[in-house]
């Protein structure tokens, strides 16, 4: 019985390893990425819409813009989905997308009125070191 | 149950909701894993074996699977604690299939696993341990579904690793099976192997399928067919349950009524969840509590009742060896004895033929009773052991036909002497014409003997009466004398082993009791039915015997 002892020995304290590193990152650090959409201003942005209809069930037609930040960096509105101006300024490792022919994804579009009030590219504007 | 309470992100919880009901998510992995822990705790409470040990961390790891798999799926209670449940989801679920692997070798075979298949399945989880280690299987908290988003390339790798696992339990399964020799352990083997497989079976297909509907993004919530996976678990603990009461698995002596104590504390103790008011609770933990001890008491009582039976079996198989043992001594001793007897008959008939010269009649009686009683000692040891060899089925029957009619005749020509000697009338009924029947004949003059001589014997006057006849595909022989008769009670007796009756032992104090229970063994022997009728003591009887002609 001492050989499976030893194996089932090694067998748990690797798992709680694995299990505790994990802790550590995910939950002590939180070190790890959170992708959402946030409120996109069309008229100054190039934003992204779903591509459906409003009659569709569920069809919702706000414009948004994807953001791609670290979990310890991201205010609690990200998550929640209520930002009412959220920017990446200040955050290393936060990344906003906005709607071009590389970004786009099925089932979405860019929003059609686009009116850009001042200079700032309907681009990528930081982007997220790693 | 009112999670609000817990709620980090409320956007979450929303969306949960909307995709499937937060009960049924609660009750089909929070139950399905306390039922896993509790059994698996239990048998490695009560047995220290390696099979136990194996048994129990497949518990732990489904335990603990439904647990982070129930923490994917609550990303409302905060994002980073969803991916660190999420993120251990395919090692756990690879560490309970291998274990269940390991149990299901453990079990049949009662050895460790072989070294080689260890380092196998150590490099086979090895990279889905790297992967989880650096946190290299998720990419992102996809916040808008509420979800981690995978990567695909390495969760993929888990899948071929259960398929193979599966395979290579199912490989086992039917080797085993093959090979077993004994039914019991084939049953063992079949039910064991049923159990995994079917357990690991259904969790690998609910999982694959759900990652096949992520993968090609068919269905909105192709999550949801993931709990499908987890009805694997009770079937698996249906058949180690069944194994453990039918066959003693596990040396479990009390464990049907310890799941049953178990299973209603379980019971009454969830209604505490449902339950808000103080009296409620109050009378449900009264009923907990009641349950309980009443409990404890019938698991007392049966492991008391389940201990003297242990002891009445072993008794019984302790009495069952000493009688078979007595037997033989009996067998060999009445063997013995008949020598002797039959070698002391023969030399009073040598004696009484004038063999060593002349008898004076002074020594005649003398030497006519030491033969007559010797002739009967020997018919007594004879009947004995015929009944014995009867009862251990050592007699083999040489079915040939002949005729019934010449066999009666013959047996009434033979005993006449005692019937003249009695001054009795022995009238045969028996037509002309041969009456052909099949079977052994050496055992039916025997039997047929032994009911005429029977009468005889328990018939003081009058006449005894011989019939033979064949009717509606039947042969029918009876037998009816003016005797002595048969009482109700001693009519219970008849035919049984050593079945005397209380007035016949007043009439033939040499009777072994073991005659009419020949005859009814030779007669269904030959598939017919003998039996006995009478109106009472001292109103004659008759013996019937129906054969199939």
């Amino acid at each position: 019985m001492s050989g499976p002892k030893y194996f089932l020995a090694c067998s748990v304290l690797v798992i709680v390893v694995i299990v505790g590193f994990r802790y550590y990152q995910y939950v002590i650090e939180r070190n790890f990425t959170v992708l959402a959409n946030i409120s996109c201003d069309p008229t100054s942005e190039v934003c992204f819409v779903s591509d459906c209809s409003p009659e569709d069930v569920g069809c919702d037609l706000t414009p948004y813009k994807k953001v791609s930040i670290r979990a310890s960096d991201a205010p609690k509105c990200i998550e929640e989905h209520n930002c009412e101006a959220f920017s990446c300024d200040g955050i290393s490792t936060c990344m906003i997308t906005y709607c071009n022919d590389s970004t786009i994804e099925e089932g979405e579009v860019c929003a059609d009125a686009v009116v850009i009030k001042n200079d700032s590219p309907a681009e990528e504007i930081s982007s997220l070191p790693k | 149950m009112d999670l609000s309470s817990l709620v980090k992100i409320q956007y979450c919880y929303d969306y949960l909701i909307n995709q499937i009901p937060v009960g049924l998510l609660l009750y089909s992995h929070i139950p399905t894993a306390v039922a896993a822990l509790l059994f698996g705790g239990y048998v490695l409470f009560k047995v220290r074996k390696l099979t136990s040990f194996t048994l129990f961390a497949v518990c732990v790891a489904f335990a603990a699977w439904c647990v982070f798999d129930l923490g994917s799926w609550f990303a409302f209670l905060g994002s980073s604690e969803m991916m660190f449940m999420w993120s251990l989801l395919d090692l756990v679920a690879l560490i309970f299939f291998a274990f269940s692997y390991y149990f299901l070798y453990t079990f049949v075979t009662g050895r460790d696993l072989p070294i080689w298949q260890k380092i196998v399945g150590v490099v086979l989880l090895l990279p889905t341990a790297i992967t989880t280690l650096l946190g290299m299987n998720l990419t992102a908290f996809e916040s808008n579904i509420c979800e981690a988003i995978e990567h695909t390339q390495i969760t993929i790798y888990p899948y071929f690793v259960e398929g193979i696992i599966l395979l290579g339990a199912l490989v086992f399964s039917v080797k085993e099976y093959l090979l077993a020799k004994e039914p019991k352990h084939k049953r063992e083997i079949l039910l064991a192997s049923a159990g995994v497989i079917l357990f690991l079976g259904f969790f690998f297909l609910a999982t694959l399928g759900v990652a096949f509907l992520v993968n090609y993004d068919i269905g909105e919530y192709a999550y949801n067919f993931e709990i499908y996976g987890l009805f694997g678990m009770p079937v698996l603990l249906i058949y180690l349950g069944y194994l453990i009461v039918r066959y003693k698995a596990f040396d479990l002596k009390i464990f049907g009524a310890q799941a049953l104590l178990v299973a209603l504390i379980a019971l009454i103790g969830s209604e505490f969840a449902f339950v808000n008011s103080l009296t409620n609770r109050i009378l449900v933990a009264i009923t907990l509590v009641v349950t309980g001890a009443i409990g404890i008491m019938l698991i007392r009582s049966v492991r008391r009742e389940i201990e003297q039976r242990e002891r009445i079996e072993k008794l019984a198989k302790d009495l069952e060896r000493a009688n078979a043992r007595q037997v033989t001594l009996i067998h060999f001793i009445t063997h013995q004895i008949k020598g002797f007897i039959s070698k002391s008959r023969n030399i009073f008939a040598m004696t009484l033929e004038g063999d060593y010269g002349p008898v004076p009649d002074t020594m005649r009686p003398m030497l006519e009773e030491g033969f007559r009683s010797d002739t009967q000692g020997a018919t007594t040891i004879q009947e004995i052991l015929n009944a014995s060899n009867i009862k251990s089925g050592q007699v083999t029957y040489n079915m040939q036909p002949f005729d019934l009619n010449a066999l009666i005749k013959e047996i009434g020509n033979t005993l006449k002497p005692s019937v003249d000697a009695k001054g009795l009338a022995l009238n045969l009924h028996i037509g002309d014409s041969p009456l052909t029947f099949k079977g052994d004949r050496a055992q039916l003059v025997n039997a047929f003997k032994n009911l005429i001589d029977n009468s005889i014997k328990y018939t003081q006057q009058g006449t005894v009466d011989v019939s033979v006849a064949q009717t509606d595909g039947k042969v029918h022989f009876e037998i009816k004398d003016t005797g002595v008769g048969i009482t109700p009670e001693d009519m219970q007796h008849l035919f049984t082993e050593g079945g005397h009756g209380k007035e016949s032992a007043k009439i033939n104090v040499e009777s072994t009791g073991f005659g009419l229970y020949i005859v009814k063994n030779i007669i269904e022997a030959h598939k017919g039915k003998v039996w006995a009728e009478s109106e009472g003591a001292g109103k004659g009887s008759r013996f019937i015997v129906e054969l199939p002609a």
